[in-house]
């Protein structure tokens, strides 16, 4: 290859990352919802825009800053504060739709972070997707699917931003809320159905037994009855009538160790395991009874 | 504590009351019978008329002082009764005395003075299922220590139930003009109980609300 040549392909690679910045700058807004600096966000659709949960501290006077420098109000059309995302609402339909990537990203994939931290403009970071991971508990209490660590250079405004191709189309929406500060992006497949649920429900349906515990450590003698090593469980405080759990002939007193096998140190475990997917279906409940291991069925219901 | 459960399940619950008081029995009445599965047998003032207690009662809820216990002992020991004892008496007095006997011999509870409905019906429903229900010290002395449950600081307040209630909205990840909408009171108030709920609980957003709440047994789930 020539050196024209070679000059010429770097050019032409060049302009198509610096198109790609342009393109997703269409659909990526300022989300100005807390005191500190605004977060990003992401058209969803005509009149909605997906965000970082936790960017969205004020549910009054939301307002989005768009690429031609237009102010819109927005309200607050649902959360899902266990996966870190916010459905936002305009009144009126002007976003640009946001080009999805065909493919789902994959490791080694590189990649941009755009997000639009003021009035000056977006930024664009470099960002290579360096592993996909999931399903896994973050720290806001919920079971997060599947999410792209990334190895990206952060700046203000990431939250809630987007992780593009090189074509400038959406991969992903970036969070460094979901676990202790590090970057991630939930994948755009991912994040769209979450969108669908919020846009139709305004809420994430969860699973639900109708208990309130408390965490509490389970002695070694009663380790032994369970066979395995867990310090701590959940001394149920209350069963509410009518539910699941009263069904299942749970009672104030027990030490509930266990769902499916998966041990439960928290009423968070136990928020997470209770995800959208194990509604209505029957689960196995281990519980500590008078010093016994004793199972319980249970159809979980739904809130 | 292995026993038998006295009484299937949904089956009628035969209890006797036994109280000095007239109006505390009238009151044990009302928070028992809201369960639904208790038909009262017998209510008694004095130990003495347990002679004419029915045998077939299945629990015999006592509120007494904890220094008369070993006279209700002797009348039990004479076999008027199997029953489930079900002692309501001064927690603080009961705290600082070991196991007593009569705890070994039967299948017995304990609870305090002023317990509340909800309570008194878990209790009833654990007795009944063979376990038992009474202080934490207690049951190591039996050779199984419970777990030991998160007990609030000195000082530290309740949440009232509206506070809950909005806690649990919270919880479902609801934006305030939802939860609003749903309790039917406005923004304002909304907001009001959420500052209150996180001085109340120390937390510092809506995800540490939660968590905190959830572990102290205030959220259902």
């Amino acid at each position: 290859m020539s050196n024209g040549a070679i000059s010429e392909l770097m050019g032409n690679v060049s302009e198509g990352w610096v198109q790609a910045a342009e393109k997703a700058a269409a659909f990526t807004v300022l989300v100005d919802a807390r005191k500190r600096l605004p977060g990003s966000g992401v058209v969803f659709s005509s009149n909605m825009i997906l965000t970082a949960d936790h960017v969205v501290e004020r549910e009054e006077n939301i307002r989005i800053l768009l690429g031609d420098g237009s102010v819109h109000v927005a309200t607050l059309g649902g959360r899902d504060p266990a996966n870190d995302l916010a459905l936002l609402r305009l009144e009126e339909a002007v976003l640009t739709p946001t080009e999805v990537a065909e493919r789902e990203g994959r490791v080694g994939q590189p990649a941009l972070t755009v997000a639009r931290p003021g009035p000056e403009g977006i930024q664009v970071g470099w960002a290579l997707i360096s592993a996909i991971g999931g399903p896994v508990r973050t720290m806001r209490g919920g079971l997060l699917r599947r999410f792209f660590r990334l190895d990206a250079t952060p700046f203000p405004g990431f939250s809630g931003g987007a992780l593009v191709d090189l074509n400038g189309r959406l991969l992903g929406i970036n969070t460094s809320g979901l676990a202790g500060g590090t970057f991630l992006s939930i994948p755009v497949a991912v994040a769209w159905e979450i969108g669908d649920i919020l846009a139709r429900h305004g809420r994430i349906r969860r699973g639900y037994l109708g208990i309130r515990s408390q965490p509490v450590e389970i002695p070694p003698a009663l380790q032994q009855s369970l066979n395995r090593v867990q310090e701590r469980g959940l001394l149920l405080v209350g069963v509410e009538e009518n539910t699941p759990a009263a069904a299942a002939g749970l009672m104030v007193g027990d030490i509930l160790t266990a769902l499916n096998a998966q041990p439960l140190n928290d009423p968070e475990d136990l928020v997470s395991v209770l995800s959208a997917d194990v509604v209505g279906k029957p689960v196995t409940l281990e519980l500590l009874r008078g010093g016994q291991k004793v199972e319980k069925q249970a159809i979980v219901g739904e809130r | 504590m292995e026993s038998e459960p006295l009484s299937p399940r949904d089956a009628p619950v035969r209890l006797a009351l036994l109280s000095p008081g007239g109006a505390i029995r009238a009151g044990l009445r009302a928070l028992l019978q809201t369960g639904g599965r208790v038909e009262i047998a017998a209510e008694m003032a004095d130990v003495s008329e347990l002679q004419r207690m029915d045998e077939r009662v299945d629990v015999l809820v006592a509120v007494m002082p904890f220094q008369r216990l070993a006279e209700l002992e002797k009348h039990l020991a004479e076999g008027v009764t199997s029953a489930i004892l079900l002692l309501v008496t001064d927690w603080e007095e009961a705290a600082g005395v070991p196991l007593p006997n009569l705890f070994r011999s039967r299948a017995a509870g304990l609870l305090p003075l002023g317990v509340e409905g909800e309570t008194l019906q878990a209790a009833l429903a654990a007795l009944l299922e063979g376990l038992s229900v009474g202080l934490p010290g207690w049951f190591s002395l039996l050779g199984q220590p419970g777990g030991m449950p998160f007990s609030p600081a000195a000082g530290e307040e309740r949440l009232t139930p509206r506070e809950v209630e909005v806690l649990e909205q919270l919880a479902q990840g609801l934006t305030n003009k939802q939860i609003a909408r749903i309790l039917g009171i406005s923004e304002h108030t909304v907001k009001y109980h959420i500052s209150a709920v996180y001085a109340k609980l120390g937390a510092m957003n809506r995800a540490e609300a939660v968590r905190i709440g959830a572990r102290r047994g205030y959220l259902q789930i």
